[in-house]
């Protein structure tokens, strides 16, 4: 490309991007071709060192201000997002719902538990059992327990990941619609260590193994001392 | 390298440049395409867009036997701006060069 080339592609570059004063910008380039020629070069090799015209007129656009624009981007970006928070708000309080009923299940089961081993029945909620059923419930309740605290904590965690991850998204759009810098952008998923993870993911394993063994070993035991495998009838739960 | 990054990197090698004494943007280009892998042109809209914000104004100085020249001086924002933002380059190249040791290390 000889010089006449690269001072017109770049001249049409930049009157369609509508950049103000682009006389003093081709003087700039123009002023560039005499000092590199004046050191020997041809036009073709200075074009060439002087990359693309097309991209070169394109790097000035960014900093010619659009004020029209950017009152309309940050408009309809904030419209935008309102209806994106409601949205996201009604996934969110499910979300919450759901932990927090995971963790009364863990509540619940590990009040089962201890009441079960320590004989208290507290208003008649506990049916009658021997106490070698009991405690084997127990154990599956307490192990049930465990697993659903951890379970809670775990979805408390991600949740709260969750949240801070929209709000950074939520800020980031905003700041780009009104050409601001942006914040790099955060996990969506959770943000723990491998050993943390390994040792939380082996506690779940194992108190899911305890819980099926001792629920099913519970039940056999207890069909076996009443002599049926509806035990509650026999020991007349329901009535 | 990625081309707004290296768009950073080059606006504080001006800053440092014009820091020390004024320059035409040719001799710029010139100094930084000779150090860092640039395109010649990439200098000129970084240098329009520090003008824009009012980090450099310029002036025109009559050469024998030439055009004029067009220097880039730092205004006393401009030479602000690059003392802060020299200071916290030096910081993060400091911390990177700290974290690539550990890791080196391990």
């Amino acid at each position: 490309m000889n010089k006449k080339e690269f001072m017109d592609i770049l001249k049409n570059s930049l009157l369609e991007s509508g950049i103000n004063d682009i006389e003093d910008i081709l003087n700039e380039y123009e002023e560039h071709f005499i000092f590199k020629m004046a050191d020997g070069f041809s036009e073709e090799e200075v074009s060439l060192k002087l990359g693309d015209p097309k991209e070169l007129a394109k790097q000035f656009i960014q900093d010619e201000p659009k004020k029209q624009l950017k009152k309309k981007n940050r408009f309809f970006t904030a419209l935008g997002l309102v209806l994106l928070d409601i949205l996201i708000a009604c996934v969110f309080i499910s979300l919450s719902v759901g932990v927090i009923a995971i963790a009364a299940i863990a509540v619940s089961s590990a009040a089962a538990g201890v009441l079960l081993i320590a004989k208290m029945n507290i208003a008649s909620l506990i049916p009658v059992m021997p106490y070698k059923s009991a405690v084997v419930f127990a154990v599956g309740f307490l192990s049930l327990a465990i697993l659903m605290f951890i379970t809670a904590v775990y979805g408390f965690m991600w949740f709260k990941q969750l949240i801070s991850s929209y709000a950074r998204f939520h800020k980031n759009c905003m700041a780009k619609a009104s050409n601001e810098a942006v914040y790099p952008a955060k996990a969506t998923f959770l943000q723990i260590s491998g050993k943390l993870k390994r040792a939380l993911r082996g506690t779940i394993l194992i108190s899911l193994v305890i819980f099926i063994i001792a629920f099913i070993s519970g039940y056999a035991i207890s069909a076996f001392d009443a002599k049926s495998f509806e035990f509650w009838h026999v020991w007349e739960w329901f009535q | 390298m990625n081309i707004q990054y290296k768009k950073g990197v080059i606006e504080l090698c001006i800053f440092s440049l014009l820091y020390k004494s004024d320059r035409y943007g040719y001799d710029i280009s010139e100094y930084l395409s000779k150090h860092i892998d640039i395109s010649d042109g990439t200098v000129y809209p970084i240098l329009r867009k520090l003008k824009s914000e009012g980090l450099v104004t310029t002036y025109l100085c009559e050469e024998s036997g030439g055009p004029p020249r067009k220097y880039y001086k730092l205004t006393k924002t401009g030479r602000d701006a690059y003392l802060k933002d020299r200071q916290e380059w030096l910081d993060f190249v400091y911390t990177v060069h700290e974290l690539l040791k550990e890791a080196e290390n391990e």
